[in-house]
């Protein structure tokens, strides 16, 4: 029912929302949750609960009533008493066979006392069934639905910064916040719901002092999601999330009211005293007509006020406590209440349809006999507290049970941490305000500003929270987990079943493993577990606390999900020929150039082919390019690589092969001396970013005498070969081209600096031009002018792999993995071991003192090969036995053949001989090692001199 | 002055020498040398800037002097940027939503150079002012400009006309 | 029909045993004592007792049992690895989880999904075909598919991952599955337990003492034990417990991170692991989403949360399934992986006489339960490697005979 005006209510009665639950129509106001809007027109029932389908309402209205949580179109899981109210909004309770109020998955509940906890695991295991039944599990268990046609939200994040993060705008965090500013902190405050003031009346001076000043940046609808290393807290808005990095953190979240437990606690009308007490005053909300209230502490009191003011009926107090402060106890007998001191509720009853509290069942302390029977349509708890501490833990603080208070309260809190409120142990209101000035002033200290202020806190003379809120019953049904439907018995039982500490007792029975992560269960389940084990609460312990402090949408973490893409000089070039492209890490490159009329392979023959008998160019771009400058440099490029290079002359280059320390070939490229103490050398692109760190580091152990420069970017590199790529070159560079194979020579190219290297990697003369990154357009359009007379095509990496493939030259990562040894792949021959020391040495000569488990040889298929070839890691197959692998294959057109390379055991190894690949088929394909390389078996064709 | 304005420098001629010997070399060339780490000095129609301990950046037309032969100790750098002034009220809310630094706390005056990463690209980043405006100088590796200077351009372009949110990315 | 459940409904009292004893303190000797009482050791402790009739043994565990990795790994079971040794180990594995619920009278939830290891580049399809054609070879059902077959399996995937790593294919392996990883380490502790192993909870492991290079005790913070047999089966602490005994091993350690959404209504039935975005996901019983990525990149003893993990991997699986931008996680954590240089185990005899060694699980422990329990059982009962793990000994760094499991465990899921 709703009431009249509240002072200071939410609600904006101005614009009512016209909204649908369940397939009924009802108007709620702006300002409205979608729960209150709900309670607001009378109903009760908002969910149906995880495992026994029970109908629930709301517990808290503090976000974390999974039992309300409610499907909107493709958005699942909302929380209804955390989710604004919006127009036009269609709802539906989740998890429901049917609808709400029809659901079939009630027959759970008459079956209860077959489903213990745990008892998915006494049973459904038989192997032929077991498959039917998980079924049926995963069917039942599931919330909400995902939309598959839900389009991707790109929420973009954003970083922050502060001197002093608050979390929490209430009472004690509003302290916190104005007195760190005051010291001239810039402060960040956060608080979960729609405005600040917290769940205490008598903040709303505070919070115009708050909004009012200039250093402080008030975050409302927001929640801190975790803590991490260094002060990190991401903090989740509506729209996204802000990265804050602060100085120092207050943590002022406040505490979780606790539900007591008792025989159908779990009735719509059962809810916590400060739920109720939220609603009336900010959705101006009257929750029931005439409740009973569940007290043992002053905060009942307190809203007990509330609840008189509103109008509703209060049929008596129970008070958990025997005796209580007389001030507690004048506000009963000034109205007439019957207050019933040291009494509990033994059960609630339900309504005839079961969907409401119909009234309770009360007894002394300790008895099972009912002595009061008290009609009403609500139950009220505030029995107690249990603090909003996962920050704290997260951040490593140390806590302590306090006896005194029946809470966890921080002993030892990390650097740069603070506490205060609630979560800290300090309930009185007063006392919150001191808590909160003290903390803000010692975080605004931490920062360096001002000093701090020596606040001394009253301790608590009265528990805020009874130690035993729990009344067990021999039909059960009293439930401390909402979200997971487990009653007190269940605890027992998981702990008579060896499940006796704290962890083992929640994975066993779930208890806190709910969407709300045990906010409103965990302190229960502890208390049961010290009581059953004869422990202190605070021996017990808790289970670990880990982000997020809500359920964060997966929008939000993603942000705009950057992914950086590399390009070489010449993309847009690429592009305009037609370039069908494929990703390389992050780079780009032109897997083939696409011709109208084609299909993939022709195209891919067609620029082998042009390369062979005309000229074809390749961007070559993405190779890591790295120079190396000083007296040593020669001994580095003899530590890190396999080869000998000190006497390496200027003007030459040398094939280069790095080995990890394991002896495993972990990168190739070429090193080309330009100077006695000067070589440019190239990797692998993939390797280009590891090989550069890896060098970097090296040096920094070895500190020789020389520099490394990393050119990957700086650089564009193209390779033009082919018969006729003299000539196209002719007249376009001053550089000498009659330098010989394997040369290196520095001139220029198209009038612009450049480092010319004669190459054989695809067999064909030919030369890698590499010039600074801007003038790489230039060039290459230059060179394919030039070569229009030739026929030039440029060719991509497909075809490059096959020609070379032709020269039976290896790529790293392909003919080799992670274990290749360089004699495996035929690189013997650039093994040094004479050297004083490199990088793998150690490792090669042990591994040269064992057989070789392998070789990489070059084969053929018979020329008239019929039927499907084999691919790539088919494995070779021996005496029924692996023997090997192919790692390279492909159809040669300068052969007429297919040609590749493969791994066969050592004495397989020798030319002419067979050896057999099995396909996925099961066919076997013969093969016959062949020496490489398989074209131009003499190098003439690439060694050519003018 | 608009919200956030991009211009492309690339072209500024620049150069670039690391090493242990490259402040002293570029001290005898003539240059003025940032003594701290991470810092730049203005210089004729230009900046130097340390990169680092050890690595330097010039740009303008001073950066022909390092064309002269390095001495021992001294790497040539050839950089080929995508060089970038950004600049404008909102560029803070741009900043804010691709880089972790604050910038704000660094404060111009101490003339700080920030290497960090924007996007996932790593930069080097030197605040400064615009017509009294926040400004910021940045350079990356030329490969990744292209994506990079797209990607200033989306998220600008979406912080100055906000693509309306669906209404149901609500949080709870 | 379950109708074991009848018994809850027909007594008074909850009629379920304690599942493992209590013991107030240690016996002064044991013939074995196994050091972690994660699902290894348990396992290990189980098949001594079982098959070999060695019941004289207790586990210490420093903390509860099942809280190490085994309670926090994300439940993929599967046999596609790359080398003979490998695929033959988990094939073992995987065959052993087939009756395990049986033998336990314990529902795990082992439930075959199918397991698609997606490839977006030429490289990775390559690979995908090496581990189908060894895991072939050896009778065990993987297949290299193409990506209408994904979309099949999958029909919501987005195949072209965001527009930039677009699926050329999977590696597709029928047998994948998934299970309830606690209720492993229950199954076998309660087996072990009931056959008179002891196991001994808040029972952390100090000293080991080596007379003469053979195992003489163990000393424990309550307590010292006289034994001849040891097996260390921690993860995480492997390196503390070698140390202990003086024995060197290439262990290095790595946080690995994983997370969970809120429980939605089943739409996934395989799992899914993508090597080139470095992201996996399967949903469990539950409904919930169960997500993990690769190692973090640096060399950390802890399990601390970083806030990076759930943003980029919220990210790579927004690419893949665009739909779930408003699925909400709920929960983030880490374990501690024990890395080797080859990705694989090490298992067996040691240096020192009498202790035996079952570390070097990196991210590929939890499936090998079963079988590493059986294999480090008979191991230790016959002081002789069983065949299945001749290949993973600590010596094998030494001798240079690796085994090369770096392909397969890509993602390591």
């Amino acid at each position: 029912m709703r009431l009249p005006a509240q002072p200071g209510e939410w609600i904006d009665r101005t614009t009512p929302l016209g909204f649908r639950f369940e397939g009924r129509d009802y108007t709620g106001f702006a300002g409205d949750t979608v729960a209150s809007a709900l309670a607001a027109a009378g109903v009760s029932m908002l969910g149906r609960s995880f495992k026994y389908h029970r109908p629930r309402g709301l517990l808290s209205a503090a976000n974390h009533d999974v039992n309300a949580m409610m499907q909107w179109g493709g958005m699942p899981n909302l929380r209804a008493d955390a989710t604004p109210l919006a127009a036009g909004m269609d709802l539906e309770a989740v998890n429901t066979f049917g609808t709400l109020e029809r659901d079939a998955g009630s027959m759970l509940g008459h079956l209860s006392r077959f489903l213990p906890v745990g008892f998915y695991y006494k049973a459904f295991h038989g192997k032929r069934l077991f498959p039917l039944w998980e079924k049926m599990f995963r069917a039942m268990t599931g919330l909400g639905k995902v939309d598959f046609s839900a389009p991707r939200q790109r929420t973009p994040k954003r970083y922050g910064f502060c001197d002093v993060l608050v979390v929490g705008g209430g009472t004690s965090g509003l302290a916190a916040a104005l007195s760190a500013a005051e010291q001239g902190a810039q402060v960040a405050l956060v608080d979960e719901n729609a405005r600040l003031g917290g769940s205490t009346q008598g903040a709303s001076e505070l919070v115009g002092k708050v909004l009012a000043h200039p250093r402080i940046r008030v975050f409302t609808d927001t929640y801190a999601a975790g803590y991490y290393a260094d002060h990190w807290v991401p903090l989740v808005e509506r729209e996204r999330i802000t990265k804050m990095r602060a100085r120092a953190v207050v943590v002022a979240a406040g505490a979780f009211e606790q539900p007591a437990v008792f025989r159908n606690n779990d009735l719509p009308g059962v809810m916590l005293a400060s739920g109720a007490a939220r609603l009336i005053r900010r959705h101006a909300v009257q929750p029931a007509g005439r409740i009973v209230l569940l007290a043992a502490n002053a905060d009942a009191y307190q809203a007990l006020a509330d609840f008189i003011r509103a109008g509703i009926e209060v049929a008596a107090v129970v008070d958990l406590r025997g005796t209580l402060p007389s001030e507690q106890r004048a506000l009963p007998a000034a109205h007439d209440i019957p207050l019933f001191a040291g009494h509990c509720i033994l059960e609630a009853l339900p309504s005839s349809d079961g969907r409401r509290v119909a009234g309770v069942k009360i007894a002394p302390l300790g008895q099972t006999q009912a002595i009061a029977e008290l009609a009403c349509d609500g139950v009220f708890m505030s029995v107690g507290w249990a603090p909003a501490a996962a920050l704290l833990y997260q951040a490593g603080t140390k806590m302590r049970y306090d006896a005194g208070i029946e809470q966890f309260v921080p002993e030892k809190l990390p650097d740069g941490v603070f506490a205060c409120g609630r979560v800290n142990g300090v309930h009185t209101f007063a006392s919150r305000l001191l808590d909160g000035e003290r903390a803000g002033s010692a975080a605004a200290a931490h920062c360096g500003l001002g000093g701090a202020k020596p606040i001394a806190v009253p301790t608590e003379t009265d528990s805020p929270t009874h130690p035993w809120p729990i009344v067990p019953h021999p039909e059960g049904k009293n439930f401390i987990d909402f979200d997971e439907d487990l009653q007190l018995s269940d605890l027992e039982n998981a702990i008579q079943e060896g499940f006796d500490n704290i962890e083992l007792m929640k994975r066993y029975s779930t208890v806190g493993m709910g969407p709300s992560q045990g906010k409103h269960s965990n302190m229960n389940a502890l208390r049961v577990l010290a009581r059953a084990t004869g422990a202190t609460p605070g021996e017990v312990g808790t289970t670990t606390a880990r982000p997020f402090f809500h359920p964060v949408p997966m929008s939000h973490l993603a942000g705009r999900g950057f992914t950086p893409e590399r390009r070489t000089p010449m993309h847009a070039l690429h592009e305009a020929a037609g370039a069908v492209w494929m990703p390389a890490g992050a780079w780009q490159r032109p897997e083939y150039y696409a011709i109208h009329g084609l299909t993939r392979e022709a195209c891919i023959e067609g620029e082998a082919l042009a390369v062979r008998q005309g000229v074809g160019l390749i961007d070559v771009g993405t190779l890591g390019k790295l120079e190396i400058r000083g007296p040593q440099a020669a001994e580095f490029l003899e530590r890190v690589y396999v080869s000998k290079y000190a006497g390496l002359k200027t003007g030459m280059t040398r094939y280069a092969v790095m080995c990890d320390e394991a002896g495993v070939v972990i990168d190739d490229g070429v090193i080309a001396r330009l100077a006695d103490d000067h070589f440019y050398f190239t990797t692998t692109t993939s390797g280009a970013a590891a090989v550069y760190r890896e060098l970097s580091r090296w040096n920094t152990l070895w500190k020789m005498d020389c520099g490394i420069v990393n050119l990957t970017g700086a650089m564009a590199a193209m390779n033009l070969a082919g018969p006729k790529a003299k000539q196209v070159l002719t007249g376009l560079t001053d550089v000498d081209l009659s330098l010989p194979f394997l040369a290196v020579r520095e001139g220029n190219v198209c009038g612009v600096p450049a480092r010319l290297m004669r190459a054989g990697f695809v067999g064909e003369w030919g030369v890698e031009i590499h010039v600074p990154a801007e003038h790489g357009a230039r060039v290459w359009q230059a060179l394919m002018q030039a070569g229009q007379a030739h026929g030039i095509r440029p060719f991509g990496v497909e075809a490059q792999r096959l020609l070379r493939l032709e020269k039976g030259h290896i790529i790293i990562g392909q003919d080799t993995d992670g274990l290749t040894t360089p004699g495996e792949a035929g690189l013997d021959w650039a093994v040094k071991m004479d050297k004083p020391f490199f990088v793998g040495q150690r490792s090669l000569a042990i591994i040269a003192s064992k057989p070789r488990p392998r070789q990489l040889v070059g084969f053929m298929l018979p020329a008239d090969h019929a039927g499907p070839a084999p691919q790539e890691c088919h494995l070779v197959i021996d005496n029924g036995d692996i023997a090997g692998r192919v790692t390279s294959i492909a159809w040669s057109p300068a052969l007429q053949r297919h040609i590749g390379m493969a791994y066969v055991k050592p004495g397989m190894d020798a030319a002419g001989s067979t050896f057999a690949i099995r396909l996925s088929d099961k066919t076997l394909v013969s093969a016959e090692v062949a020496k490489t390389p398989f074209y131009d078996p003499d190098n003439l064709r690439q060694k050519e001199e003018a | 002055m608009s919200a956030i304005n991009i211009a492309d420098v690339s072209r500024t001629p620049r150069a670039g020498v690391k090493g242990a010997g490259a402040a002293a070399w570029l001290a005898a060339l003539g240059l003025p040398v940032p003594d701290a780490p991470n810092t730049w000095l203005s210089i004729e129609g230009g900046l130097i800037a340390r990169l680092g301990l050890a690595e330097f950046l010039v740009e303008g037309p001073a950066s022909a002097k390092l064309a002269a032969p390095p001495a021992h100790g001294v790497y040539p750098v050839l950089r080929q940027d995508t060089a970038l002034v950004a600049a404008g009220e909102r560029l803070d809310e741009l900043l804010a939503e691709i880089c972790s630094v604050d910038f704000q706390a660094l404060g111009p005056a101490a003339q700080p150079v920030v290497l960090t990463t924007m996007a996932g690209v790593t930069v080097v980043a030197i605040p400064a002012e615009e017509s009294g405006m926040p400004a910021l100088r940045l350079w990356c590796d030329s490969t990744w400009g292209a994506w990079f200077c797209q990607t200033l351009a989306e998220v600008a372009g979406e912080l100055i006309q906000p693509i309306p949110t669906n209404h149901q990315g609500a949080t709870s | 029909m379950p109708w074991r459940l009848l018994r809850f409904a027909l007594s008074k009292k909850h009629p379920e045993p304690r599942m493992f004893t209590r013991h107030d303190r240690l016996k002064p000797a044991y013939d074995v004592v196994i050091i972690g009482g994660g699902g290894h050791g348990l396992a290990a402790a189980y098949y001594l007792a079982r098959e070999h009739g060695i019941t004289n043994v207790c586990v210490l565990e420093k903390g509860y049992i099942g809280g190490g990795n085994t309670g926090r790994n994300t439940t993929i079971i599967r046999s596609n690895y790359l080398t003979p040794e490998g695929v033959q180990f988990y094939d073992e594995s995987v065959r052993l989880w087939q009756d395990l619920a049986q033998d336990f009278d314990l529902n795990l939830f082992y439930s075959n999904r199918g397991h698609y290891t997606l490839a977006h580049t030429d490289a990775a399809l390559r690979t995908s075909r090496w581990r189908a054609e060894v895991n072939k070879h050896f009778g065990i059902d993987s297949e290299v598919v193409g990506p209408e077959v994904v979309k099949k399996a999958a029909p919501m995937i987005d195949l072209s991952c965001g527009g930039h790593a677009p699926i050329l294919g999977a590696l597709y392996h029928a047998p994948g599955a998934v299970a309830r990883h606690d209720a492993v380490a229950w199954g076998y502790g309660r087996g072990a337990d009931m056959r008179g192993v002891e196991i001994h909870q808040r029972t952390e492991v100090l000293g080991i003492g080596v007379v003469g290079g053979k195992v003489a005790g163990v000393r424990t913070n309550r307590g010292n034990i006289a034994t001849n047999k040891v097996l260390c089966a921690v993860a995480g602490a492997t390196p503390r417990i070698l140390d202990m005994v003086g024995i060197r091993s290439p262990i290095y350690i790595h946080p690995l991170q994983a997370m969970v959404s809120e429980p939605v209504k089943p739409w996934l039935d395989p799992i899914l692991v993508s090597g080139s975005l470095h992201v996996y996901i399967s949903q469990s019983a539950r409904g919930e989403l169960v997500m993990g990525a690769s190692l973090d990149p640096y060399e950390v003893q802890s399990t601390r949360s970083t806030f990076d993990f759930p943003e980029s991997l919220s990210a790579h699986m927004l690419d893949m399934f665009p739909f779930l931008s408003n699925v909400k996680v709920m929960r983030q954590w880490a374990g501690m992986a024990d890395m080797t240089p080859d990705f694989a185990p090490i298992m067996g005899r040691t240096p020192v006489e009498g202790f035996y060694l079952d570390g070097g699980w990196g991210t590929w422990g939890f499936k090998a339960t079963p079988v590493c329990g059986k294999t480090m059982a008979y191991t230790v009962a016959n002081d002789r490697e069983h065949t299945l793990i001749t290949g993973f000994g600590l010596d094998r760094f030494r001798n240079f005979a690796l085994t090369g499991e770096k392909g397969a465990a890509s993602v390591g899921h």
